[in-house]
């Protein structure tokens, strides 16, 4: 192995980085960068369950007496779910339950931005999002799959406000996400219509060439590059990934009939296929008329999707690999679960390694406003980005280059990770 | 001289054709002088490699993506690279035979041979892998013969044998002998998982089952009573609204008095001074008695008023009492039809839950 002489200054570093062109600056392997083809650390996979509008913690993961949902003992001795969720229960030593999220915003976008970047929403410029972050970090630049993908789980109410975009940011528009807008299509709405299309490609090609020449800007090369991926995706045996009919009626009856069921199954195939980061958004758990009859009904198609999940990812060894996040942009009041609660909610994580089978942090037990306060262990958004990157095998701490010239660091240097779940 | 360019041209677009067809069927192995080239021609093959995380040594060798492309000859490449930690091989070309050059990577922690064509007697080559921690037999042929093997493992720590014909007591035998060693999936314990799932969410349809038998009586009790019950509600309003009115009359009469009997009592205080001042003034001491006289008639009176104010509020109170009771009479019954709709959902919601849970249960039959 030669161990070249290359180093960059810190200018030209961020600069680079900026263009997408390269990341990961002060890690022993760059330096190895001259040697052929050993790629950037792997890390591990994750896949965001995100539950759009802000899902009741009471209603869900952290049960009170005092509360509209009895809780139920689960296959860990001493930690309790509700009891409308029986398959997750039993799936408790591969879970941790974070019951300390206390994140000050209570606007839906707003807070949305705040919890898929870790930092507060400013006027002067736009954070990437933790995919974003994930793909430019972990993913590989010229692989055939994309290392970000979003998967619409689809909606019970069109509630909560409009649904956050993940941006790339900074990072480059190579890490924005593939949007796949319905599981059970698949890839079916991105396959290219029409005949010849490899003639096409060429003509387009050469067209797009001659503007590289006159415009040789990070941004061209950045788009050009991720239409070449989308091709090559469409030419790749990999791309199977996106049908989930491959899988046995056994398997697809498991993960549930339900559109969050199949996203859930997806996801675990995007992720065998190679993909680092998969969101599923579902809309419309903003209960503003009462939390206890619209959970209720999510609770069956919840409970099998997830649990099937976590379950199919630890069956085929790859659970230890993939980090599973469920969460929203807040809590609900305590009680009815009428309105945004950003003061003391529930998250919870899966898999990746984690010290799992615990509960972190707690809620405030009795009196009038049972559950109304952490009184143990607060965890912010950035805290909880923190977390999640060191999960993955991200250098939190790495700086980059944000518009304006300004070194803007992965996740906000304050951030407090949750040791306690990271090995 | 047109026939021998042509000749050339064939020949040479024959050449790329089959160089075309040769790079999509197979790569032939051809051995590497050095660690680059061998990552080289992994990458070739389509598979990959990289560290495993940013601060440590240890490589992970991916060739998941090279299907039938890797066969086991390909395999010597391991040994020309370093701290080979994580090798995956799920649906390749793998055999038994190329097990042979993955036992001598003895750096080796976590092996995956899923979907490959691997047997028992491939399998048992690697009892040489000492520091193995994971290894994953999913979709293979192993029987609980293979597990042998496995047995001599001290550091094996989790054993995927999804898909498998190993039997639920090979399993559990040797989940006996190795309380450290976590075999995934363990049949025994994801039935009883299934059934603890099962009986949380039959306890659940019982539950909502008789929520729902309540909703439906209310429903039928005060349903037919909606319009009784609102117009008595309106009624026993009206009559707490009136008893507001008396009442609030009654204490604006009570306050009145009460100031005029202060006034009085005032003023009979300073007409008995100015008498006592003067003893022998005849008119002041008449004005002194008659001044009294007036303080006391007040004082009763304000007193009456008090009396008769708190009677009416007493009243008043009742009354609106009644009213709130009406009220939420009223309520129940009109909103009987929601509740009974919120307890068929809750119940319906609860039966396809357990229905995921059978399904799951069944599996194990």
């Amino acid at each position: 192995m030669v161990d070249a002489e290359f180093k960059l200054k810190r200018r030209d570093l961020l600069r680079l980085s900026s263009a997408g062109l390269l990341s990961g600056a002060t890690v022993p392997w760059f330096e190895r960068i001259a040697n052929a083809g050993i790629k950037r650390p792997r890390g591990k996979s994750c896949i965001l369950l995100w539950m759009d509008g802000g899902p009741s913690q009471q209603h869900t993961f952290d049960p009170k007496p005092s509360g509209e949902f009895k809780a139920t003992s689960t296959s860990v001795p001493g930690i309790q779910i509700v009891e409308q969720l029986p398959q997750l229960a039993q799936c408790m030593e591969d879970i941790a339950i974070v019951r300390s999220m206390s994140t000050e915003i209570v606007g839906h976008y707003d807070a949305k931005y705040f919890l898929h970047t870790g930092f507060k929403r400013i006027t002067a410029f736009e954070h990437p999002s933790l995919g974003s972050i994930a793909s430019s970090q972990i993913g590989l630049p010229d692989d055939d799959m994309p290392a970000f993908v979003t998967i619409d789980a689809g909606f019970d109410k069109g509630n909560g406000g409009r649904l956050y975009r993940n941006v790339p940011a900074y990072l480059g528009p190579q890490h924005a996400p593939l949007a796949v807008p319905d599981p059970s299509e698949g890839l079916e709405n991105l396959l290219p219509n029409g005949q010849r299309l490899d003639a096409r490609l060429k003509m387009l090609s050469r067209s797009e060439a001659r503007f590289a020449q006159e415009f040789a800007l990070p941004a061209v090369g950045a788009k050009q590059a991720a239409f070449e991926r989308a091709v090559r995706l469409m030419q790749s045996q990999r791309s199977k990934a996106f049908d989930l009919e491959e899988e046995s009626v056994a398997t697809r009856e498991a993960y549930g009939d339900h559109r969050f069921g199949r996203s859930c199954l997806l996801a675990r195939r995007l992720v065998e296929a190679g993909v680092s980061f998969v969101e599923i958004f579902h809309r419309g758990w903003d209960d503003h008329e009462g939390a206890a009859k619209r959970i209720a009904a999510r609770a069956p198609w919840m409970d099998a999707g997830m649990a099937a999940l976590i379950r199919d990812l630890k069956q085929r060894g790859m659970l230890e690999d993939t980090l599973v996040v469920w969460m929203g942009e807040f809590g609900r009041s305590p009680g009815d679960g009428n309105g945004h609660f950003p003061k003391a909610w529930s998250m919870a994580f899966a898999g990746g390694g984690l010290k799992t089978g615990q509960v972190i942090g707690k809620t405030s037990e009795g009196g009038k406003n049972e559950g109304g306060e952490v009184v143990e262990r607060l965890v912010t958004a950035p805290d909880f980005a923190a977390t999640l990157c060191l999960a993955m095998g991200i250098d939190i701490h790495q700086e980059l280059m944000a518009p304006g010239m300004r070194p803007m660091p992965l996740v906000d240097k304050n951030a407090k990770p949750i040791t306690e779940l990271l090995g | 001289m047109i026939p021998s360019i042509l000749r050339s041209v064939v020949a040479l677009a024959v050449t790329c054709g089959c160089l075309t067809m040769w790079a999509d069927d197979a790569v032939v192995y051809q051995a590497a002088a050095s660690a680059d080239e061998a990552v080289a021609r992994i990458e070739q093959l389509g598979g990959s490699v990289r560290y495993l995380s940013r601060t440590r040594d240890a490589l992970e060798v991916d060739f998941q993506f090279a299907g039938e492309k890797l066969t086991d000859e390909h395999l010597q490449y391991l040994h020309a690279l370093e701290n080979v930690a994580v090798l995956r091989l799920k649906r390749t070309g793998v055999t038994d035979a190329g097990l042979a050059h993955v036992a001598k990577v003895t750096t080796l922690r976590r092996l995956y041979l899923e979907h490959t064509a691997v047997t028992d007697a491939g399998i048992k080559q690697l009892g040489a892998i000492k520091e193995l921690e994971c290894l994953n037999l999913g979709a293979t042929q192993v029987t609980d013969d293979g597990l042998d093997a496995v047995r001599r493992l001290g550091q094996l720590q989790r054993l995927y044998l999804g898909e498998t014909s190993v039997t639920t007591e090979a399993i559990e035998q040797l989940q006996k002998d190795h309380p450290r060693l976590s075999v995934v999936p363990d049949p025994a314990l994801e039935r009883r998982k299934a059934e603890a799932s099962l009986r949380v969410a039959e306890a659940n349809i019982s539950r909502t089952e008789q929520a729902l038998a309540v909703a439906k009586q209310e429903k039928e009790e005060l349903e037919p009573q909606r319009e009784k019950l609102k117009k008595d509600y309106e009624a026993a309003k009206k009559l707490a609204d009136d008893a507001r009115g008396k009442a609030d009359a009654a204490r604006k009469q009570r306050d009145e008095s009460k100031r005029l009997a202060d006034e009085t009592r005032r003023q009979a205080e300073e007409a008995k001074k100015r008498a006592d001042e003067k003893p022998d003034d005849q008119d002041l001491e008449k004005m002194s008695a008659e001044q009294s006289r007036k303080a006391d008639e007040t004082r009763r009176q304000s007193e009456e008023a008090k009396l008769a104010y708190d009677k009416l509020k007493a009243e008043f109170d009742q009354l609106q009492r009644q009213a709130e009771s009406a009220r939420q009479m009223s309520d129940r019954a009109e909103r009987a039809n929601a509740r009974l709709q919120t307890a068929e959902e809750a119940r319906d919601a609860a039966i396809e839950s357990a229905a995921y849970a059978r399904q799951r249960l069944a599996l194990f039959d």
